[in-house]
């Protein structure tokens, strides 16, 4: 079970975030939520489609890394063979809350703050680096966190704006994916989502360029470009599981 | 053809008249040189009846069609989910009597004589639940649905409970904003005629003469055209369907996250019965009799100690009671000359099995559809109109009736009078003859759009222990290992359903919390 506390420099004051090399574990996962702003650099590794909130209903973009049970064939000996991680996968046991402060005049705001789960294996009081200095000041390594924890929290806000906007012209389609692979072995992905590049293009040029001004089109080509890595992931499956048949007796 | 039917009064603002409106705005659009001019007049001072909380699956397609989200509907309207009826007490008034008509077909309806199967089977459990898994989540108060699953899609074939008062104001808003359908307030106070007896307009007190060429009356009982206007006359179904008044209430919640029931439950009282409807808020509940076998004061006791099971005693006294008094029964035609009337203006039944708003659906799809190009062809398409909505009357009162006429209640003389010989229409007569020699089929009700299909006759007349002989000389059918795999797959289903379908409480509340996807 997690632990949820809110991070305090003087509680936490000894707190260590293990090496990236210490969070193989994590990344045993076969989708990973991605904000639109890393769709130009997902889209040239990943296939991107979107994916419903089973507790909410709400869609969300993720990348595909696998197909079978927690495999991510982009994990090579425990290390990504990608240039782009994921920020969901990379916050670690980081959360962004809100807490509601009052200003000076009264005025209730809600103040975004660093959460962690103490428990998580990724934590510990010995190895790595520290989240805060001598004197209790930001280490250059919480910086980073608090950077991504504000990356994911515009980015789910611009997700739904995003989102918005798809539903408004009717893009959204459910997508089909069934695969056979080189061993013969089959299987179907569902619950995936794309745009439907037959209702984009019967868009009206006012209703394009909306969505130009907007910023959206570009996440919705950059999900277009990304189906076609499916066909690597294909790839590095056919060839991992050739691999694993040349060595059956290791 | 210089007599095009171009513009359209609707008169009358409840939920027939919005959803008159909002399905003919959507299918012919609101474009001054093209489209067609819709205006609603409505009356400042009469006040809307909200009857018919219950709609059939029909509902998802229409609100479809005019365009509304569904997520919106779960916000506004206070809708919740439906799928079908529980008739408790209807067979021999005991603890145990019950069955559902549940909105999903059983499972390989068109492939073998289920019924038989089951007669012969050894599935111990009732003919609904044996080959259709809707009853099963509707005894667990599972929802039809995931809140992944989109907007209008269903894992099982739902309708829905709301307020339809509030359904009214949602679809009067989307018609005013989105569809361009004009809106008056105004009373009206006489129409005026042509030289050949078409309505030529209505005199309003302050707006002066809206012009049309086709009036569709949607003015509730009043029936202002048809019935007042025009003198239709009145066909009573009194002497068939014996119910002709109501009293209704609406029951509280014990507690703010109580159980919503995901269907009706009609339970059958001694001279008439009751109905309890869950929406998110509260329970619409009521009982409606026969003034001629009760008197008011009966039937109130009797609603106040159905209701005193789940609210106590003291709270259920000091609910305030609403009396309903109406005529079963329906115009002569519905269609008559320009005017066509929709909703209560065309007649009324009891609710049992909730063919209300299902009807007003019918006929606003029905006068969309077949929208008549001018005036010569509209005789025509009124004339079919009218053939049509009498076979539909008929069929939803033999349908009633069925309820009534398979009961084996002799404890008042209601229900001894329910099976009277004289008080069973004669189609429904030879039916029932038909069918003890073989279950009910498609030739029984030919059209492709029934309001109530084969299936729906099953359930009702095997629920209630109806039987059908076999036929000795009919080639053998011995299909049990068919009807085994139906029913094991049934029952499998249904446990799937019942493990992973959230309450019907827990899916309102994130659908209003979180709305559903288009897709």
């Amino acid at each position: 079970m997690a632990k949820v506390e809110l991070l305090n420099n003087e509680k936490h004051i000894d707190l260590k975030i293990t090496p990236d090399e210490y969070w193989t574990n994590f990344y045993k996962v076969t989708h990973a939520m991605v904000m639109p702003a890393e769709f130009m650099e997902a889209q040239r590794e990943y296939p991107i489609f979107l994916r419903k909130d089973t507790n909410t209903g709400q869609f969300y973009a993720s990348v595909m890394l696998g197909f079978s049970a927690d495999k991510n064939l982009f994990l090579d000996n425990g290390r990504w063979s990608t240039r782009h991680v994921p920020l969901t996968l990379k916050k670690g046991p980081f959360l962004i809350g809100f807490q509601d402060q009052e200003d000076e005049a009264g005025a209730k705001e809600k103040i975004a703050h660093i959460y962690v789960d103490i428990d998580d294996e990724r934590l510990n009081q010995k190895n790595g680096k520290p989240l805060f200095d001598a004197s209790g000041g930001r280490t250059p390594a919480l910086e980073e966190v608090s950077g991504i924890l504000g990356n994911i929290h515009l980015g789910v806000e611009q997700t739904r704006s995003f989102i918005n906007a798809l539903n408004k012209y009717d893009l959204i389609e459910p997508f089909s994916l069934e695969i056979e692979f080189a061993s013969g072995e089959k299987t179907k992905v569902t619950g995936i989502y794309s745009v439907s590049e037959d209702r984009l293009s019967s868009l009206s040029p006012d209703d394009l360029y909306q969505l130009k001004n907007d910023g959206y089109l570009k996440y919705i080509y950059s999900m277009i470009f990304s189906i076609n890595n499916v066909k690597s992931l294909i790839d590095i499956r056919n060839a991992s599981s050739a691999n694993e048949a040349n060595q059956p007796f290791d | 053809m210089g007599n095009a039917v171009k513009n359209i009064i609707i008169l009358g603002g409840g939920s027939a008249g919005w959803l008159t409106a909002g399905l003919i705005a959507s299918e012919h659009g609101i474009d001054r040189a093209r489209g067609m001019n819709i205006t609603l007049v409505e009356s400042p001072d009469i006040p809307i009846i909200g009857v018919g909380e219950g709609t059939w699956p029909t509902m998802r397609r229409t609100l479809k069609k005019i365009g509304v989200s569904e997520s919106d509907l779960f916000k506004e309207c206070e809708a919740s989910f439906k799928q079908g009826a529980k008739f408790e007490k209807w067979v021999n008034g005991t603890a145990d009597d019950f069955y559902y008509h549940p909105l999903v077909e059983p499972l390989g309806y068109s492939d073998t004589e289920l019924f038989y199967q089951w007669k012969n089977g050894e599935y111990n459990t009732s003919f609904g639940d044996a080959f259709c898994f809707q009853g099963h989540i509707c005894e667990h108060g599972r929802a039809p649905k995931l809140i992944t699953t989109p907007e209008y899609s269903g894992i099982a074939n739902y309708a829905y409970h709301l307020n339809a008062y509030k359904l009214g104001e949602f679809l009067k808003k989307h018609c005013i904003n989105k569809l361009g359908v004009n809106h008056v307030i105004d009373n009206v106070l006489k129409a005026c005629s042509h030289d050949n007896g078409d309505i030529a307009a209505l005199e309003t007190e302050n707006k002066g003469l809206l012009k049309a060429d086709l009036f569709i009356d949607c003015s509730g009982l009043s029936s202002i055209l048809l019935g007042k206007h025009y003198g239709i006359p009145f066909i009573s179904k009194r002497h068939i369907l014996f119910n002709d008044s109501a009293l209704a209430a609406q029951v509280p919640y014990r507690e703010p996250d109580d159980a919503i029931t995901s269907h009706t439950i009609s339970t059958a009282q001694k001279n008439g019965w009751i109905w309890d409807i869950g929406l998110p808020s509260r329970r619409g509940v009521g009982h409606t009799y026969s003034s001629a076998h009760t008197s008011d004061e009966q039937a109130e006791i009797e609603l106040r100690q159905y209701i005193c099971h789940s609210l106590g005693e003291q709270r259920s006294a000091e609910l305030s009671l609403r009396k309903i008094s109406f005529e079963p029964g329906h115009r002569e035609v519905f269609w008559h000359r320009n005017c066509v009337a929709v909703g209560m203006a065309s007649g009324f039944l009891e609710p049992l099995e909730a063919s209300a708003l299902v009807l007003v659906e019918m006929a606003a799809n029905r006068i969309s559809e077949e929208m008549p190009a001018n005036r010569t062809v509209m005789d025509i398409v009124s004339k079919r109109y009218n053939q049509r909505f009498l076979y539909n009357w008929d069929a939803i009162v033999d349908f009633l009736k069925l309820h009534y006429v398979l009961s084996k209640r002799t404890d008042s003389q209601y229900w001894l009078d329910n099976v009277s010989k004289e008080s069973i229409p004669e189609r429904l007569r030879e039916l029932m003859l038909l069918w003890r020699y073989q279950p009910p089929n498609r030739h029984d009700f030919p059209y492709a759009e029934e309001v109530f299909p084969s299936a729906s006759w099953q359930y009702v007349l095997y629920g209630m222990g109806f039987n059908s002989s076999q036929r000795p000389t009919r080639k053998a059918m011995n299909r049990s290992a068919l009807s085994d795999k139906y029913f094991r797959e049934t029952q499998e289903f249904a446990a799937r359903c019942v493990s992973k379908l959230p309450s019907n409480r827990e899916l309102i509340d994130k659908i209003v919390q979180f709305g559903m996807q288009p897709v």
